[in-house]
């Protein structure tokens, strides 16, 4: 019983009543565009445009869409200091896979034809 | 005269002293987000390597020429209409999971609590069968663990062909729609605890937290999912 004080001081200091419902709605709405827009992007990008910049595109706006997911609805964004630095401190080391793998993809495609 | 001074400090000074959780929540959320924290692992491995042996092709397949039907649009080309139909139902059901947490943590109201997550059962029903749906439809198409069709590519195939595109997509999407069907068939357990008035006898909805939090990752890692396969 003990531990579950914690959850229920933490989600009434947020937002009480309709405001966090406001907040989630607000979140989902937001999402549904970024989304609706990325498709749009998608469909509409001319061939012959520098394919980099839609994908630069792509990748800061599902960034900004994980931002809201784990922010508002998993409510990091209301946590510790100490939490949110044990879930997003570890996620450096993806980070770090990215680039050393596809660097190295990169190497396998100029290797063909050797 | 040291030893003194430590015990009349304060346990409160220093948050990781001892006595309390330095994360501030319970034991059960903490376990979860180390849970999730992992299995983010599990993705991104995936979905690294997804991407080193994309880059050591020269062509790769184009999303708009492999995902372009529609159940009942047969012969009519919809590029990702599917699969924003999919996300789009995976969002709601995300918001209807976090309304089942709120009405959970904040009211104890079970009526609520019970319509959200029977809501969240419905969407996650149904992103798992549209999955099943376009599984199906690419297999028919041609698509194997280690072929694709020359249609892929729009029309023209390449000299050295992805031998893994299938592999990573089956793969991948299965290993995703295996978590939404796990979550789902979780939530369908907790929402035959709320009817009968467990988490009321309790006196706590946490349980419906905890399995939000899982529900709201599987959606995470369907935005990362869905920019790897689908956008990009």
């Amino acid at each position: 019983m003990k531990q579950d004080t914690y959850t229920n001081a933490a989600a009434t200091t947020v937002a009480d009543g309709n405001g966090m419902v406001k907040t989630i709605w607000r979140t989902f709405w937001i999402l549904l565009i970024v989304t609706i827009v990325e498709v749009a992007c998608a469909l509409i990008y001319p061939a012959s445009a520098p394919r980099m910049i839609l994908n630069v595109f792509f990748i800061a706006m599902s960034l900004l869409k994980a931002i809201y997911i784990v922010g508002v609805f998993m409510h990091l964004k209301f946590e510790a200091k100490f939490l949110i630095m044990l879930v997003l401190l570890p996620t450096i080391l993806l980070l770090y896979a990215v680039a050393i793998m596809l660097t190295e993809g990169n190497s396998w495609l100029n290797m063909q034809g050797y | 005269m040291s030893a003194e001074m430590t015990l009349d400090t304060p346990a409160t000074k220093n948050i990781w002293n001892g006595g309390r959780s330095p994360f501030k929540v319970s034991w059960g959320k903490l376990m979860m987000w180390y849970f999730l924290v992992g299995d983010s692992f599990s993705f991104g491995t995936f979905l690294i390597t997804y991407g080193a042996l994309r880059f050591s092709y020269d062509a790769w397949p184009n999303p708009n020429d492999v995902f372009n039907s529609f159940p009942f649009f047969e012969g009519v080309k919809l590029p990702l209409m599917f699969v924003s139909l999919m996300t789009f139902i995976l969002i709601m059901s995300s918001v209807t999971m976090v309304l089942a947490v709120h009405y959970g943590n904040h009211d104890k109201n079970r009526k609520k609590v019970a319509t959200w997550l029977l809501f969240t059962i419905i969407g996650g029903a149904l992103f798992l069968g549209c999955q099943a749906w376009e599984w199906t439809h690419l297999i028919r198409e041609g698509m194997t663990l280690h072929s694709i069709p020359a249609e892929f590519y729009g029309g023209h195939q390449p000299s050295y062909p992805s031998a893994a595109f299938g592999w990573l997509f089956f793969t991948i999407t299965g290993f995703h729609g295996f978590h939404v069907l796990i979550g789902v068939v979780i939530n369908i357990i907790i929402f035959l605890k709320v009817i009968q008035g467990y988490y009321d006898r309790k006196d706590s909805y946490e349980m419906i937290e905890k399995i939000g939090l899982y529900w709201h990752f599987v959606d995470l890692v369907w935005v990362f999912v869905f920019m790897a396969f689908y956008l990009l």
